[in-house]
């Protein structure tokens, strides 16, 4: 575990030495969550993915395969602060942003935060809750700020989201909106385990949850000093080019209403970049954006009403578009 | 250094120097040798000087070919060149050279007698063949071809010696050509090798053992078989298709020449037993002469009568302008039987022990005593067609008595001459007729005599004398041919008869050994102003060229048109002909040619296309590599080096058949490749790099210092090609898709626009 103390303004550190750190650090990461969810190597990349690019994962899934504990495993691997929200129709949005209690003593209003003053927020089962309970906690994960009473208090940083839901049990559910999930960096899904990774589940969780035995082997200052560094990941003009012709694409397709936003554009990036410096990479690759194109975009579009009718799925027609878009080649 | 590859340039020239020295078989004395040095180690040098300074490879052949041929000029025809620059004499020279040789390789068996012209064609030749294995096997970088053009001239010399060449000549070559595949697969191993090796993870033989390995293999095979496959194979005596007139006893004490020539008689046997043994100083020493006959009667050549003989040498008859070589010549060993004594040219000096040998009033020199050594200063006149030329027939004189026809059926002989020349010229160009008469592929030259014919092709009765069985019948050796060409000159009105004697024999060291075999006949023709002028119309013999005053000057050689005498056509004589020469046509005054040429081609453009094809076809892989190397050439970067190399894994790859999906990014073509090709650990490794730089190339904010990955990439074609069968690595060999888009690039081909183009392309604001 790295001591807040040894942590280097990351712009001082030449980019190699701060990616080889910068995967020493990840690999630990992904090694604890990997003791803890059997057989998701990929979910738990993809997961880091979101933590390095600032952004925001929506886990979704049938009941049991894991999501909370993907989302506690990665809190309890970061020596930060973790809060865990139930959402249930009956939470209020104070219970999420906080709220301003008179104090006797002093004399004033004093402001208690609420669930979301945390660097790792897991929001389970996002979809029970009210429309106006989500909104504030999709509020604060855009800005990164909270607002009670007139005074903005800021979120800690690393700020993390990992918001889970359940897309069967859909009575007494309020889905998210389209301009809701557009705030999350990427969703994904879990899965079933496979065969052997099942059995060494049924091993690994006869005596105790593993959870209990995880150690953080990184803190939250480093996480941030991480968050630094994957922003220096070059981007070449031509891979610039070719992420905004895919955003266009989607926009263009028959097959899509609502085609992809700016801000899934700059999520894209942005993820491409952290996968880029997950494989220790300082420039990305056209391999990174179409990696994660689907997890990024699929969750942020509309089917038109034939693509529905052909039963066609987001996941699909993200991968036709990345399929037709031209991959860009030389950079002159 | 690296560009240069001065040790296979070294290799190339060795290989190329060392497959031509078969050519001492076919080509003697081996005064050419230097030369052909000389010129090979220019092209070798100047190639490794250019790839240094230019690299391209056009410009690398064109400063060899220029450079090689001012190499040959200055050391072989030093006299043409004005300042050291090369003037038109000096084309003219190679021109005359080469036309001379063509002509000799036509018309004389092996060895053919090497004249400074021959010398100088043989060179050039030599220099043109180790320019093609330069280019191919150093500039080109595919020493393996250039196995093609080895193995050819080695077989075109093979298949011309008609003897077994000794086993040296091919071990020689060989190994130059194994060394040179060698080196160039140590090379070009060398450095993949060693960034493999640092992520090689476990054992088993390393790309440069394994190369080395087979090499050994490939060289013990191949010599193991070049080796026994002759001694398993039935073999022919060699045969020699030499003439020759030994006809003493073999073993006998001592030889000697019949001094009376029956026209008619076969040859039968002839004796390898050594008659002469001498030293010269003459690069080409002529025939040396041992008597000579002027009386034909009845088919018999005889003495004139018995000559006054004096202890003073006759002067040498030729006028001041007529030039003259002078040389020395030692015998050590003579068989040959008093008084009969071989004596070389125009004897001007005869020195002997006991100075005892006496000379009749015809030049002929006579021993009186068996001494050695003996040593004779003489003459060789070496006048010009032209001066020939100058010479009108005029009164005959003291040589009327060679005039004589008494006792010759000309019933058969003069409708031929009439025929060959049908109005009177002057007597040089007489004689060129006949000799080319004579030497054209109608004779066969053979050491058997035909069956006598009775009715000839016309209807016409046939006299059965020698001389007419001869002209129908078109076969015989120098004693017919030297017979006929005399008795013509004479029926001509030129004095002529015929001298005996041997050709110069082989050198063995700096000695030259005269044989029984060699003995030989040729006609000899009175100039006023000259002298007696030794003419050769014996074709395909040990006589070598005939001497190049014997051959009309080249204003005046006719079209190779074949002659329209109907009895005239090339093969009609039984036993297949000597090739035509160019100067074989009996009329010199057709002037038709060039239009018949031209009207003949006009009937085969078909044939000219199809061969245009052929060519461009041919030419097909060479322009890909030209192409691929242009294009590396031209790239300006590091990463540009990296596209146009990875361009060209693809383009190479698709020949085979490997495409992978359009579209995909490098990481996705590797994985399409790697499921395409069964790559080993080195080979994946090394499209791994390749994969890796090429991304860095594109996609990194600053490539930096960008490994060069041509090995890589060859490591993975190398591995590809290993996986395909046969067909498939053919057409990709021979019609590769880079060769088909340079055909295309060539249509479309603007130098300029192609730059400006490139300019606004790597424009920033256009970077995509």
């Amino acid at each position: 575990m790295t001591q807040p103390s040894a942590v280097v303004a990351p712009s001082e550190v030449p980019l190699g030495e701060a990616l080889d750190r910068l995967r020493t650090v990840t690999d630990a990461l992904a090694d604890a969550m990997n003791s803890v969810v059997d057989g998701k190597g990929d979910v738990v990349r993809t997961a880091l993915t979101a933590l390095l690019a600032e952004g925001h994962l929506l886990v979704e899934d049938v009941p049991g395969v894991g999501k909370t504990l993907l989302a506690k495993a990665l809190a309890r691997a970061i020596d930060g602060t973790v809060r865990r929200v139930q959402f249930t129709p009956d939470l209020l949005p104070s219970d999420i942003t906080g709220v301003s209690i008179w104090n006797q003593d002093q004399r004033a209003f004093e402001f208690r935060p609420g669930a979301v003053f945390a660097h790792v927020v897991i929001g389970d089962e996002i979809n029970r809750a009210s429309p106006k309970t989500q909104s504030a906690l999709l509020e604060s994960m855009e800005e990164g700020q909270v607002t009670v009473d007139g005074t903005t208090y800021p979120l800690p940083r690393p700020f993390l989201v990992l918001a889970t839901q359940n897309p069967l049990e859909m009575e007494g559910t309020y889905p998210l909106p389209e301009a809701q999930r557009d705030r999350f960096l990427a969703r994904i899904s879990m899965g079933y385990p496979t065969h052997d990774a099942e059995v060494a589940m049924l091993d690994a969780h006869a005596a105790a949850s593993p959870l209990t035995a995880m150690r953080p082997v990184t803190d939250a200052a480093t996480v941030a000093g991480l968050i630094d560094t994957v922003r220096r990941v070059h981007v070449s003009p031509a891979l610039r080019h070719y992420v905004v012709d895919l955003a266009a694409a989607s926009r263009t397709s028959p097959e899509l209403r609502l085609g992809a936003s700016p801000r899934a554009t700059l999520h894209l990036v942005r993820a491409a970049r952290a996968r880029a410096a997950l494989r220790g990479r300082d420039h990305v690759l056209p391999d990174d954006v179409q990696a994660l194109a689907v997890p990024v975009l699929a969750h942020r579009l509309i089917l038109s009403g034939e693509a529905q009718l052909a039963r066609r799925t987001a996941a699909e027609v993200v991968t036709a578009l990345v399929a037709r878009t031209r991959v860009p080649g030389r950079t002159r | 250094m690296t560009r240069a590859r001065a040790v296979p340039a070294l290799l190339a020239a060795l290989a190329g120097l060392a497959v031509t020295l078969p050519l001492r078989v076919l080509f003697a004395p081996d005064v050419w040798l230097s030369w052909a040095v000389v010129a090979v180690g220019s092209v070798a040098v100047s190639g490794a000087a250019l790839r240094v300074l230019v690299g391209r490879a056009p410009l690398v052949v064109g400063g060899q070919l220029l450079l090689g041929a001012w190499a040959l000029a200055a050391f072989a025809v030093p006299e043409t060149l004005w300042y050291a620059v090369p003037t038109p004499a000096t084309a003219r020279a190679v021109a005359a050279a080469v036309a001379e040789t063509a002509h000799a390789v036509a018309t004389s068996a092996a060895p053919v007698r090497v004249t400074a012209g021959i010398a100088l064609a043989l060179a050039v030749t030599i220099a043109v063949l180790a320019l093609i294995v330069d280019l191919v096997a150093v500039t080109l970088t595919s020493p393996a071809a250039a196995g093609m053009p080895l193995l050819a001239a080695y077989a075109a010399i093979a298949a011309n010696t008609g003897t077994g060449l000794p086993m040296g000549y091919f071990i020689g070559p060989a190994l130059a050509w194994v060394l040179l595949v060698g080196h160039d697969g140590v090379e070009r191993f060398a450095p993949a090798n060693r960034a493999i090796a640092k992520v090689r993870t476990h054992g088993g033989p390393r790309p440069r053992e394994t190369l080395w390995a087979t090499v050994r293999w490939s060289v013990a095979l191949a010599l193991l078989t070049a080796l026994a496959l002759p001694a398993l194979l039935p073999q022919a005596p060699p045969t020699f298709l030499a003439d020759g007139l030994g006809r003493g006893a073999p073993g006998g004490g001592g030889s000697s020449l019949d001094t009376s020539l029956a026209v008619a008689r076969s040859l039968g046997d002839r004796s390898p037993t050594p008659v002469l043994r001498y030293t010269t100083d003459s690069r080409t020493p002529p025939p040396l002469r041992v008597d000579v006959l002027s009386s034909y009667t009845s088919g018999m050549w005889l003495k004139a009568h018995p000559a006054a003989e004096s202890a003073s040498l006759p002067p040498n008859e030729a006028g001041p302008g007529i030039e003259r070589r002078r040389f020395t010549t030692t015998v050590s060993l003579n068989e040959l039987r008093r008084p009969q004594l071989a004596v070389p040219g125009i004897p001007t000096e005869v020195s002997m022990t006991e100075d005892r040998w006496l000379v009749d009033s015809r030049g002929v020199v006579h021993a009186t005593s068996d001494g050695l050594p003996y040593t004779v200063r003489a003459e060789e006149n070496n006048p010009t067609p032209a001066q020939l030329l100058t010479v009108t027939a005029g009164d005959p004189g003291d040589h009327a008595g060679d005039l004589s026809l008494t006792g010759v059926d000309r019933s058969y002989l003069d409708p031929i001459i009439d025929e060959i020349l049908p109005q009177a010229r002057p007597p040089a160009e007489t004689a060129w007729a006949i000799q080319e008469y004579l030497r054209s592929s109608r004779f066969t030259y053979a050491l058997d005599l035909a069956d006598p014919v009775i009715v000839d092709d016309g209807g016409g009765a046939v006299a059965d004398d020698a001389l007419s069985q001869f002209l129908a019948t078109r076969r015989g050796y120098c004693v017919q041919f030297a017979t006929a060409m005399a008795l013509m000159a004479r029926s001509r009105g030129i004095p002529a008869r015929v001298a005996i004697g041997y050709l110069p024999g082989t050198l063995e060291g700096d000695t030259w050994t005269v044989r029984a075999a060699d003995a030989h006949a040729w006609p000899e023709l009175y100039f006023a102003g000259i002298g007696w002028v030794r003419f050769e119309p014996t074709p395909g013999t040990h006589a070598g060229p005939a001497p190049a005053w014997t051959m009309p000057p080249a204003s005046t050689i006719p079209d190779a048109t074949p002659s329209a005498s109907p009895t005239a056509r090339p093969g009609a004589s039984p036993t297949g002909a000597a090739p035509t020469s160019p100067a074989a046509a009996p009329h010199p005054t057709d002037t038709s040619g060039p239009s018949r040429t031209w009207l003949w081609l006009r009937h085969q453009w078909w044939l000219l296309t199809a061969a245009l094809a052929v060519l461009a076809a041919g030419l097909t892989p060479f322009m890909a590599s030209l192409r691929r190397r242009r294009a590396l050439h031209r790239a300006t970067d590091p990463a540009e080096r990296t596209e146009l190399l990875w361009d060209s894994l693809l383009e190479r790859l698709a020949d085979l058949g490997i495409v992978p999906p359009t579209g995909a990014t490098p990481r996705q073509a590797e994985a399409d490749l790697h499921r395409a090709i069964p790559l080993d650990d080195d080979s994946a490794t090394a499209l791994a790099t390749v994969v890796s730089t090429l991304e860095r190339a594109r996609y990194a904010a600053h490539p930096g210092s960008l490994p060069d990955v041509a090995e890589a990439a060859d490591l993975v074609r190398t591995a590809a090609y290993r996986s395909r069968p046969l067909r498939t690595r053919l057409r990709a060999r021979c019609w590769p898709l880079s060769g088909r888009r340079a055909w295309s690039d060539l249509g479309t081909w603007r130098p300029r626009c192609r730059r400006g183009r490139r300019r606004e392309a790597s424009a920033p604001d256009q970077s995509r």
